[in-house]
């Protein structure tokens, strides 16, 4: 094994960072893949907003932050299945309404505590400060969205490609779609003291654009994608160890950037 | 003997109110129609004039608002493996990864629903259905690789792997060139769909010349103009 990657891995702290990131990948890149799919990506985006009430009122409280995390989600699919029910409001406006809420009720938990610098690690991650609790949360949460989404994947499947034909063949696809937002909530809590609030979106997102790229099939874009979170996002924290200037959280983002571009230049070069 | 000379009934509606949505104003009222198992039905009808909303009536997605209707002697229901409409331009999810084979196989899912995977019957039908309609050798490839045509044979295939004996088409042949619209046409009138009841809407006249029947909607009713006598010549391929 070259240097380069055996001394980062002589570290414990190097390698819970990698661990929690593939549990972390392999659940946000499979749920990401359907938000992908679904041209839902902006739920995904808006989570990185709406996590911030959860994680910061857990840290005034003095509780873990996947629990503050996992209730801003949980809340989040509430907030958008209460106004999108609703004919006369769009789930893209439901979402932009709870993005709003829950970021703007964020800041102001944020200004009660009077010291912005200790929400650092909330907002862009402590990947290098994972302990052993937090790997098996990580192992968990990862189990239930990977296990939630291969036990309904026909249903899932179809509902994301022809919602007609689900709602004749009863599958139910709005309740699907909640449950999907639910679990988008439950992998980007799983995540967020790798990546932090902020940057949990990128893991959901930016693996699972270049997952559905190279692939056939909604099952092969899920394994793409978890590939280029944990191929890209494994070299961009060894990357971050060898380069100071590069923070661990913005260095796995920026390694599946980079598989999110190489599957792009495949495809283009393929046609 | 002609498919329609039999005498059980696919279709019976009487007294029949439908509204598009909750509240809005009704589109068929108070209407009756007949149609003898296996035969083509053609609804022919101004837009606007209710057809896709009897056909979403007929398969299960749209509550009646009076009356009473029933599909091979049951209430349509959404779940119910003997129905299957395409609709109007079917709204396919754009760039979804997911093969013709794939999506024959989607015909299973309220046969499997909440049980793990489909089995190798499931794909054995699915290969059977895609031969039937003529895409026998285009299994591998991706939907967004075929034609107009060729995606609403891929359809109604998982409407065959389904197993549907009720196949409701809305508006098929809106945006078919002559080509794909002879293929649909051979599709139709041809063996694959053979034991299966067809209900058919358009809005141009011509579409429904060889139909064994034809049903006007229009202001609400259906008005039953030609009835199969056993002679009608089918459009064979």
């Amino acid at each position: 094994m070259p240097d380069w990657i055996a001394e980062p891995l002589g570290h414990e702290f190097m390698r819970r960072a990698l661990l929690g990131l593939a549990l972390c990948g392999v659940a946000c890149a499979c749920i990401g893949t359907h938000l992908v799919v679904r041209r839902m990506t902006f739920v995904g985006s808006a989570l990185t907003h709406t996590l911030l009430p959860g994680v910061v009122a857990a840290w005034l409280l003095g509780l873990s932050p996947y629990l503050g995390a996992a209730a801003a989600a949980l809340a989040t699919a509430a907030l958008i299945a209460l106004a999108g029910g609703r004919r006369e409001t769009g789930e893209d406006s439901a979402v932009g309404v709870a993005q709003s809420a829950l970021f703007a009720l964020g800041i102001v938990l944020m200004a009660r505590s009077q010291s912005w610098r200790d929400f650092t690690g909330l907002l862009f991650g402590t990947a290098l400060g994972i302990d052993g609790a937090e790997l098996t949360l990580m192992a968990l949460l990862a189990l239930a969205v990977a296990g939630c989404l291969l036990l309904a994947h026909k249903e899932l499947e179809v509902a994301a490609l022809d919602e007609d034909y689900a709602r004749q063949a009863g599958v139910r696809p709005a309740l699907l779609r909640l449950a999907l937002v639910g679990l988008a909530g439950l992998a980007a809590a799983s995540a967020v003291r790798l990546l932090g609030a902020m940057l949990t979106t990128a893991l959901l997102i930016v693996p699972a654009a270049g997952g559905v790229l190279l692939a056939r099939s909604l099952l092969g874009a899920m394994a793409w994608s978890v590939a280029i979170a944990l191929v890209g996002g494994s070299a961009g924290l060894l990357a971050s160890y060898h380069l100071e200037s590069l923070p661990a959280g913005a260095g796995m983002v920026l390694g599946c950037c980079l598989g999110f571009a190489l599957a792009r230049l495949w495809r283009a070069l393929r046609g | 003997m002609s498919r329609c000379d039999c005498p059980h009934l696919a279709v019976e509606a009487r007294d029949l109110t439908l509204r598009p949505a909750p509240g809005s104003a009704a589109v068929i009222r108070e209407a009756n129609l007949e149609v003898p198992l296996g035969c083509r039905t053609a609804l022919v009808g101004p837009n606007g004039a209710g057809k896709s909303t009897l056909l979403r009536a007929l398969a299960g997605l749209l509550p009646i608002a009076g009356g009473r209707l029933s599909v091979n002697g049951r209430e349509p229901a959404p779940g119910r493996t003997d129905i299957a409409l395409l609709g109007q331009r079917p709204a396919l999810t754009a760039g979804f990864p997911c093969t013709v084979h794939r999506l024959a196989l989607m015909g299973r899912i309220a046969h499997r629903r909440w049980l793990p995977g489909y089995t190798a019957e499931d794909h054995r039908r699915a290969d059977e259905a895609l031969a039937a309609v003529g895409l026998g050798g285009l299994g591998g490839r991706l939907l967004h690789e075929l034609s107009g045509g060729q995606l609403q044979r891929a359809l109604i295939a998982r409407a065959l792997c389904q197993g549907a004996t009720l196949l409701l088409l809305d508006e098929p042949y809106a945006g078919l060139d002559a080509a794909s619209r002879g293929n649909l046409d051979a599709l139709v009138f041809g063996p694959a769909l053979a034991g299966t009841t067809v209900i058919l809407s358009t809005h141009d006249q011509a579409d429904s010349a060889t139909f064994d029947r034809v049903v006007t909607v229009d202001e609400g009713r259906l008005t039953l103009r030609v009835a199969c006598d056993g002679h009608h010549p089918h459009r064979h391929a």
